[in-house]
């Protein structure tokens, strides 16, 4: 039998594909060599993910778990060596949303554009990266610890997921943190559980060990995300700058200290004019800087909120000597809002073509050097595109996503990419998410980490069915 | 009056280690200043910490450890300062203290003490009623040449105690000089007792020896009774803190007040009966004696009697005192008040203060141990930008100056009489 | 040990810095709950004393000891400030790592709002130095004096400003960790602290989990905390009340407030809860259970005090009909504004919840109560206050939503405290003892029920470890969810050793304990870190040697 058969076979109905035109859509266009998986089967269930691993172990076929839709840009769920795809898309149900305990759980295939307006009729929100695209997997994003807007709500690296269900690369079924025992979802829910708390169970946080894990680990079917409330009046404020000033970073570090607004983030002009224009720019002005505030409420005290923290934020911006306004060049402060909330299709960055981007973790005071350096290699290699950055401050401050887009339709943007990032990596950039060849770059300089993940692997995936060729393994 | 008797506290003991530290988060300033006991600091297992020498008195009541070289040495290796005292009872009833202090006893009384090092002081007590070996005729010549009453002769309401140290150490006399000077010239009814003053007992009592301490202290109650004082006073703390916490215990009447020079002074101050005139430019930090702090306070011990409420709530029936009453204002009011001193604290003060080392046998037994704390109290002095470091105590300017020359510092050791003798004439 | 041995261990950190003196030996084998480990009488010491205790000073003289260990296999267990017996070896011919002599504070940053700690960096000198900087960070649930690496990486991560600050066990950024085969990892970046996941997985979750490892996968000698704003002074001025407040602190930050709400029901109160998470109100929010067992942990006046001033005077009697389910909220503001506003808002939900707000600082016996007092406790509690009798235990609680933790704090437990009180040997502070704390606006409730017992009477411990028993059955019987609290603090029960009782929870809560054990085989495989306390395997082992 027929791989294609075997899979039917363990459960009826289980559907497959095999056709080459239909699984094209799981190769990422940047990958230099393009290796298509033998087919792609689409759980429906658990169970049947539960099926699947157990019949890849014994069969020791590979298997790439994908939830979102394409394109695929950074190779994470693209096969290396063929395999079974194994698509999480018909897993959709958004199993609950919680207001009161503001949670949200949902399967894997659920998506931003299905998951933002449900949870806004509950009068919640996500803290969620700049404009997904929309047929992103809500899941897959914070499995891959994408950054997020709201930097005060980020207590931790690992937000906003809390607990997974998970099956491992042993075929084993586990659900993590508080999600862990000792019943089903549905009897938790009635002594009045929400899975909100992420640790353990006991001494092992397994959901950290799947998180980053690029689906080298196991399955992730469900996961329960951490929601923040809807605000019912919001403003949007900027400050914009031709250059990156200390004492511009010093105001930011400030409004970090003091927890005073939601959205903070900083872009460039490049990679505004994509997001807020769809790409149109004649005669739009924009700054070479913005610096993105947002600031919301809601409930009884919305008005009070809003009026002492824009006060606040007045009083916060006169003693750094910069002005804030609501809007910036021809971006004004309720679209962009719209925007950035607003999944995109295609996303957002394609507005200006092909681009690759070049992302790692750091911390605020270390952007400047970091772009001024990319910046200067970039001249030295004579790149002639455009370069959009993104810095958006994680955990609370305590470190920053720095985020290069090379737009290009001129320059060999693969080689630039792969020549940028050693660059890079040399002047100190962390790669913590190691896409392509990133993966090489981190694992070879720290062996005692690398062998630490591959014993790692070797308990929840001994066979190496998972996603093989990714990270370490 | 047992080892045993504390045998419950023991078990009570939770192995925190808030002992090793000074109490309560509000009051470390610093990470360098958080340590509280010199034992643990200099020698880092837990063992040497308040709660150790607990856990050692239990294993040895169950049997569990018997006496060696070691066992010695961590219990003798203290100062016996009672910071471990203060930061446990901060949360606890637990009486650290006088468990250490009965294990001392207990040590002695199963004749494994008196350390080497803390014989001749005994010896010295026996030959000469004094702990410096020094002969008893010349007790009373640190005061010739000042026109003082004899108390033996004349009745006055004030004994002024001179004490071992003030009497006999070259370096050390003229501040009982200075004193007494104080004293008589503002016209206060004070006389001595010359060669007749006796060693209160504190190195005796502190190293466990129980009998010595009764006799002396026995002896001494009765002779200040006899004399008809009204007020025991004396420059020494070592002295202070054993007359008022410690003699109590021996169930004698006491029929008169013991006071501190610092207490006296501060109340002439007050009375305008001296007037600091003269400027006095230095800056100075201050250095709490233990025994004139935390350790001056009175505590009866309750001996393990305890009851129970509310199931297993154990109930002493002694107050629980943590040293918060010790004399800690009058030299402080003393130093704002004389003209031209800039006065600074130190991080760990009043009844957290930080031990100078010497007390309790510790220097005699172990001088290395009470030279290093010597050393991290003069650091901290340091860090606080003061020229000197001024306290009230022989024991603790003794190990201060030791100290400095020893590790090349060069602060001033300054006892607080010297400055309101300047200030004043 | 072996002479040879020793010796090359003196070599590594100097003759004064190791001991197999039985002396030094003893003080590492009592601990605070070595009393309610299984055996035939309850007693102070472990069965075991440590092989012997050694000092190093570096990272790399532990490494070096651990490599020794790999060589001669021997096993080894690292303990910083050491408060319970998790601390301690659970086994024999285990050599003590006592790492006393790392104290260092690595580096504070300011900008970026962390801080690296060696293991002996007590809380409460960390959050000196980083309020001089005005930075604040979560106080360590087990006192002022306690480890803050050990708090992060190997302990729980409770502490009591968890609401604004989060619960520490998220709060980890880099870490420096030796491995129990001796190699040095290194979480997050080469050379730096500010994250510690990746590349790639986090393998802070092979490190801790709900709790930490305790002892038995190596060792941390170096942790990155991320730490928050503090608005007040750069140093406290203290002054002592001789009151039930041991200390007062002269010079609060301005904008600071302690509030008593209290409310009727359960019910109300965590609508309370909800309501002052929604609303982003609260610097910390405490439960200390009822005003009964509030006022046994006045713990800087006498137990005689605390009977006579509370209990005896019939306060606590007068107190119970009126306050029902009272809790504590500190607010803070950066700004006038601020801490107006969140004051408003704070007056307003406890009316909306139906609650009232206890006017504790301004009047009767609970003036003394004062508002210093609990900000002391909160800010820096020194918590040995919780040992009236030496003896201190939670059984289960629940990491969870206020809801769920209601339900715990609902008569279940009540019942089954008021059993215990009934039969004399446990502390009578009321049926309703249970402490709780909140994380992250209340995004998840801690929950502990506390059961205080004389560690120096054999009844008292026996009968809190029947208690701990049934509470633990009727737990999983009655289906309360979330058991695994139950096992953290790895003591056992009337009935089970702590690690028996962890694979029988396991088995409920996805065999976890059989992932542990491959974890623990993976990176160890010599098993030299001891096991004591790590997963259920020592019971496994045990078991195995005895057939």
């Amino acid at each position: 039998m027929g791989i294609i058969e075997e899979l039917r076979g363990l459960r009826e109905g289980m559907e497959v594909i095999g056709e080459r035109e239909r699984l094209r859509e799981y190769i990422s266009d940047s990958a230099k060599v393009k290796v298509f998986p033998h087919c792609a089967v689409f759980p429906q269930n658990a169970e049947d993910v539960v099926k699947i691993v157990k019949w890849a172990n014994e069969k020791g076929v590979p298997l790439i778990p994908v939830s979102s839709g394409p394109p695929r840009v950074r190779g994470d769920s693209t096969p290396e060596i063929g395999g079974v795809v194994v698509d999480m898309r018909k897993m959709k149900k958004i199993l609950r949303i919680d207001r009161r305990n503001r949670v949200c759980v949902v399967e894997a295939g659920v998506t931003f554009e299905e998951l933002l307006p449900a949870l806004q009729k509950e009068g919640l929100r996500l803290n969620m990266p700049v404009s997904p695209r929309k047929n992103k997997s809500v899941l897959a994003c914070f499995l891959e610890r994408e950054p997020v807007m709201m930097p005060r709500y980020h207590w931790d690296a690992s937000d906003p997921l809390l607990c997974l269900e998970v099956v491992f690369g042993t075929g084993d079924l586990f659900r993590t943190g508080e999600a862990s025992g000792p019943f089903g979802l549905e009897e938790q829910w009635k002594i009045g559980g929400a899975q909100k708390f992420p640790l353990g169970p006991h001494q092992v946080d397994y959901f950290r060990i799947v998180q980053g894990a690029q689906g080298t680990i196991g399955i992730v079917t469900w996961a329960s995300i951490k929601c923040e409330i809807l605000p019912e009046v919001r403003e949007f404020f900027f400050l914009t700058s031709d250059e990156l000033k200390e004492n511009i970073l010093n105001f930011i570090y400030r409004l970090l200290r003091l927890d005073l607004v939601d959205e903070l983030f900083i872009l460039n002009d490049k990679n505004a004019e994509a997001l807020y224009f769809d790409g149109i720019l004649e005669g739009m002005r924009v700054p070479r800087w913005l610096i993105c505030m947002g600031i919301g409420g809601a409930g009884k005290f919305k008005e009070e909120r809003m009026n002492y923290k824009i006060s606040d934020l007045m009083d916060v911006a006169q003693s750094f000597g910069v002005k804030l306004s609501r809007s910036a060049g021809d971006i004004k402060g309720p679209e962009f809002c719209e925007k950035i909330y607003s999944p995109s299709q295609p996303y957002w960055k394609f507005r200006k073509g092909n681009f690759r981007e070049i992302f790692f973790i750091t911390t605020l005071n270390r952007t400047p050097f970091f772009i001024r350096e990319f910046l200067n290699f970039l001249s030295e290699e004579g790149y002639r595109g455009e370069v959009g950055i993104y810095i958006q401050p994680l955990v609370q401050g305590t470190s920053c996503h720095l985020e290069f887009t090379l737009y290009s339709q001129r320059d060999d943007l693969n080689g630039i990419f792969e020549k940028g990032s050693r660059f890079l990596f040399e002047k100190g950039a962390f790669f913590s998410r190691p896409y392509g060849i990133w993966s090489k770059l981190v694992y070879s300089r720290d062996s005692v980490f690398t062998e630490s993940l591959k014993k790692v692997k070797r308990i929840f995936d001994p066979r190496g069915i998972m996603n093989p060729g990714k990270l370490c393994f | 009056m047992a080892l045993e008797d504390y045998k419950k506290d023991m078990m009570r003991c939770v192995r925190c280690s808030v002992c090793k530290f000074i109490p309560l988060s509000s009051l470390i300033k610093s990470w360098r200043f958080a340590y509280g006991c010199p034992s643990s600091m200099q020698k880092h297992f837990h063992a040497y910490s308040g709660g150790g020498k607990l856990i050692l008195a239990l294993s040895f009541l169950e049997g569990r450890i018997g006496y060696s070289p070691k066992l010695l040495e961590v219990i003798y290796n203290c100062s016996l300062c009672g910071m471990c005292d203060l930061t446990c009872k901060i949360g606890t009833d637990l009486e650290v203290w006088e468990i250490l202090h009965e294990f001392r006893k207990r040590c002695f009384k199963d004749g494994q003490a008196p350390l080497p090092g803390h014989k001749p002081i005994l010896d010295s007590l026996k030959n000469y009623d004094n702990v410096w070996m020094q002969p008893r005729s010349r007790r009373g010549d640190w005061a010739k040449g000042i026109n003082v009453k004899d108390a033996r002769k004349e009745k006055v309401s004030v004994l002024y105690f001179a004490g071992c140290t003030y009497s006999y150490e070259p370096q050390l006399k003229e501040i009982a000089r200075k004193t007494l000077s104080i004293l008589v010239e503002s016209g206060v009814d004070v006389g001595i007792l010359g060669n007749e003053e006796k060693c209160c007992s504190s190195p005796a009592y502190m190293i466990g020896d129980e009998e010595t301490f009764k006799k002396y202290g026995e002896e001494n109650i009765e002779r200040f009774n006899e004399l008809g004082v009204e007020i025991v006073l004396t420059s020494c703390a070592g002295c202070y803190g054993l007359f008022k916490s410690k003699y109590p215990r021996l169930g004698k009447k006491m029929n008169f007040k013991v006071m501190h020079s610092v207490e006296y002074i501060w109340n002439l101050l007050k009375e305008g009966k001296i007037k600091p005139k003269k400027s006095v430019p230095i800056s100075v930090t201050y250095h709490d004696p233990c025994h004139l702090g935390r350790l001056s306070e009175p505590r009866v011990p309750s001996h393990g009697k305890e009851r129970y409420e509310l199931n297993t709530l154990p109930i002493k029936d002694v107050p629980k005192v943590l040293g918060l009453n010790g004399v800690y204002d009058p030299p402080r009011e003393i130093l704002k008040s004389i003209p031209g001193v800039k006065f600074v604290e130190m991080e760990r003060r009043k009844e957290y203060s930080f031990c100078c080392g010497s007390g309790a046998g510790a220097r005699s037994g172990f001088p290395e141990f009470a030279e290093n704390t010597a050393l991290e109290r003069l650091e901290e002095a340091h860090s606080t930008g003061a020229d000197a470091l001024v306290t009230a105590c022989p024991w603790c300017e003794k190990n201060f100056i030791d100290a400095n020359l020893k590790f090349n510092r060069d602060l001033k050791i300054i006892d607080i009489v010297e400055l309101v003798y300047s200030s004043i004439r | 040990m072996d002479k040879e041995i020793y010796r090359i261990f003196e070599d590594i950190v100097g003759p004064e810095n190791i001991s197999a003196d039985p002396v030094i030996l003893e003080t590492y084998s009592f601990n605070w709950l070595t009393e309610f480990l299984p055996r035939s009488a309850p007693s102070k010491f472990m069965e075991h004393r440590p092989l012997a205790v050694i000092l190093p000073g570096s990272t790399d003289e532990v490494q070096k000891i651990v490599k020794v260990c790999n060589a001669y296999k021997i096993k080894f267990k690292a303990l910083s400030t050491g408060y319970g017996s998790h601390s301690l070896p659970g086994q024999e011919n285990v050599l003590v790592i006592d790492l006393k002599r790392m104290n260092r504070i690595v580096e504070i940053d300011e900008k970026n709002k962390f801080a690296v700690v060696e293991p002996y960096v007590a809380w409460a000198q960390l959050q000196a130095e980083v309020m001089k900087v005005g930075l604040f960070t979560t106080p360590v649930q087990a006192g002022s004096q306690a480890s803050v690496l050990a708090n992060l990486t190997s302990g729980w991560g409770m502490n009591t400003f968890g609401n604004h600050g989060g619960h520490n066990g998220r709060n980890v950024l880099g870490v420096e960790w030796v491995l129990p085969t001796g190699e040095i990892l290194k979480l997050g970046p080469p050379s730096e602290w500010f994250t510690g996941d990746g590349p790639g997985p986090s393998l802070r979750g092979i490190m801790r989990g709900y709790c930490g490892a305790q002892g038995g996968l190596g060792i941390f000698t170096k942790v990155g905390i991320k730490l928050h704003n503090w608005p007040g002074p750069p140093v406290l001025e203290t002054e002592p009340t001789g009151l039930i407040s041991t200390y007062s602190i002269k010079n609060l930050p301005k904008f600071i407030e302690v509030l008593s709400p209290s409310f009727d029901t359960y019910e109300d109160l965590a609508n309370f809860l909800y309501r002052v998470g929604e609303e982003e109100i609260a610097y910390s929010l405490v439960r200390v259970g009822s005003v009964e067992h509030m006022m046994t942990l006045a713990g800087s006046i006498s137990n005689k005090e605390i009977f006579e001033q509370f209990f005896e005077s019939g306060f606590v009697q007068a107190a119970k009909e009126l306050i029902k389910h009272p809790c504590v909220m500190v607010i803070f503001g950066n700004t006038e504004r601020e801490f107006n506003f969140k004051r408003k808002v704070a007056y307003e939900i406890v009316e909306e919840c139906g609650g009232k707000i206890l006017p504790v600082f301004e009047e009767g016996i609970l003036k003394k109560f004062a508002k210093e007092e609990l900000l002391v406790a909160l800010f820096g509690n020194d918590t040995h206050f919780i040992h009236h009798a030496g003896g201190f235990v939670i059984s289960a609680g629940y990491m969870g939503t206020a809801d769920a933790v209601i339900r715990h704090m609902g008569y279940p437990q009540e019942r089954l405290k008021k059993k215990y009180i009934e039969r004399g040997k446990i502390l009578a502070d009321g049926e309703d003892s249970t402490y709780h704390n909140s994380f992250e606006n209340n995004a998840y409730i801690y929950m502990e029920m506390e059961f205080h017992y004389d560690a120096a009477d054999p009844l008292s411990v026996e009968d809190s470890r029947e208690a701990i028993r049934e509470e633990r059955e009727t737990h999983a019987e009655e289906k309360l969810g979330f058991e695994p609290n139950d096992i953290a603090l790895c003591v056992g029960d009337s009935k089970m050793h702590p690690a028996q009782r962890i694979i029988e929870i396991g088995k409920r809560y996805g065999n976890f304990h059989i992932w542990q054990e491959k974890i623990k085989n993976a990176f160890d495989p010599d098993d030299l870190s001891d096991r004591s306390n790590y997963g259920g395997g020592i019971y496994i082992k045990n078991k195995k040697e005895e057939k």
